[in-house]
């Protein structure tokens, strides 16, 4: 292997280490994304058990 | 042999020169940020802190659930710009009204799939740091996206995860949701009124005390007059059941639009009943789980609620 090769080998390695790097440093991952626990029930909503506004309020989605 | 070796070195850097490109290709593309659209479009002046600004779906099965939600509510859906495969924007009408975000379950755990409300700040660090104070903790640090805003994922003393946003585009306008669109959230919890004053001392809502049959206290959030959300106390044996929020879209009937979501594949965990402001309102769950909320608005109603 020449000189000049082992030196493309050298700076490649360092180009994509330093690629690497900065893919870690940048972070692509979304900061919002994320599963709960699981245990969400929903027995046990009788007649009485209400969730809504009551009426006569005014809502604004 | 030496011309052969020339050769050879040549072809050789010739390739290494084509592993170059492509290596920069794929890494600039993994160290892209997440390009999230703006909330708002065209961007207003509006701000509406302790409204739930954005809801957001986290499930195993992005494929799924666009076709669960297409076929229920009609939503379609665009991919992200740069080419995005984990995520989609949930349109209605050409608006945006919902996040679909794809997310491996990690192996060999049992997660539950959900969807995410964003409640609007001004301060993400700011209100992270109330909340702190008051006994949250954090579930994903804040963090920009520059078309979107700043956001962070709390989870409140009891647990609940919840999001905040201060929305680089404002908040959307007062209005009242139309069908297929969010148009309330309920959080359940052990204790309402202590956990409504932790989001008090966040948000600044006013909290009104709602007359209930089960004889619990049940109370509802508001800000600038409106109605924001509901706080209640998780029924029956609450010590097997965790604290969270829900979220429901309006539906015309909300008993034609369960029985759709079964025939989608999903299922029902609480029937369609009459709620406290006369119209139905039923939970249901997608094909991977995720519960969320059918809810009645009346034409009266909106009428008398909008703006």
């Amino acid at each position: 292997m020449n000189i000049m090769l082992r030196r493309w080998m050298v700076s490649a390695l360092g180009l994509l280490l330093f690629m690497g790097l900065c893919g870690c440093l940048v972070g692509r991952g979304y900061g919002g994304g994320g599963y709960e626990r699981s245990g969400h029930e929903y027995g046990g909503w009788g007649s009485g058990y209400h969730v809504a506004p009551a009426r006569g309020m005014r809502l604004g989605r | 042999m030496t011309i052969c070796c020339h050769r050879a070195g040549h072809l050789l850097s010739h390739g290494l020169c084509a592993v170059l490109l492509y290596a920069t290709c794929v890494a600039t593309v993994m160290a892209a940020p997440f390009e999230l659209p703006p909330l708002v479009t065209p961007a207003s002046a509006e701000h509406h802190v302790g409204k739930v600004i954005w809801v957001e779906l986290v499930t195993p099965d992005l494929a799924g659930a666009k076709a669960f939600y297409s076929g229920l509510f009609g939503w379609t859906f665009q991919g992200l710009q740069g080419g995005k495969a984990d995520f989609a924007v949930a349109l209605l009408d050409g608006r945006p009204v919902a996040g679909l975000l794809q997310r491996a379950v990690p192996a060999g755990e049992q997660r539950q799939p959900a969807w995410r409300g964003f409640i609007a700040v001004r301060d993400v660090d700011a209100a992270k740091a109330i909340a702190l104070a008051h006994g949250a903790k954090v579930v994903f640090e804040p963090k920009t996206y520059p078309q979107r805003g700043r956001q962070a994922v709390l989870a409140d003393p009891e647990g609940a995860i919840f999001a905040i946003l201060a929305s680089t585009s404002g908040d959307p306008a007062d209005v009242l949701a139309g069908p297929g669109e969010w148009i309330w959230s309920s959080l359940h919890v052990q204790n309402p009124d202590t956990d409504a004053a932790f989001y008090q001392t966040i948000f600044g809502y006013k909290v009104f005390d709602v007359p209930s049959e089960d004889g619990k206290k049940h109370v509802i959030l508001l800000t600038e007059d409106y109605a924001r959300a509901s706080v209640n106390p998780l029924p029956g044996d609450s010590s097997h059941r965790l604290p969270h929020w829900l979220n429901y879209v309006r539906v015309v009937d909300a008993a034609g639009a369960a029985a759709k979501a079964v025939a989608l594949g999903g299922r029902v965990l609480v029937e369609p009943h009459v709620d406290r402001h006369g119209g139905n309102v039923a939970i249901v769950a997608d094909p991977t789980g995720a519960p969320f909320g059918l809810m009645e608005w009346s034409e009266t109603d909106t009428k008398k609620e909008s703006k």
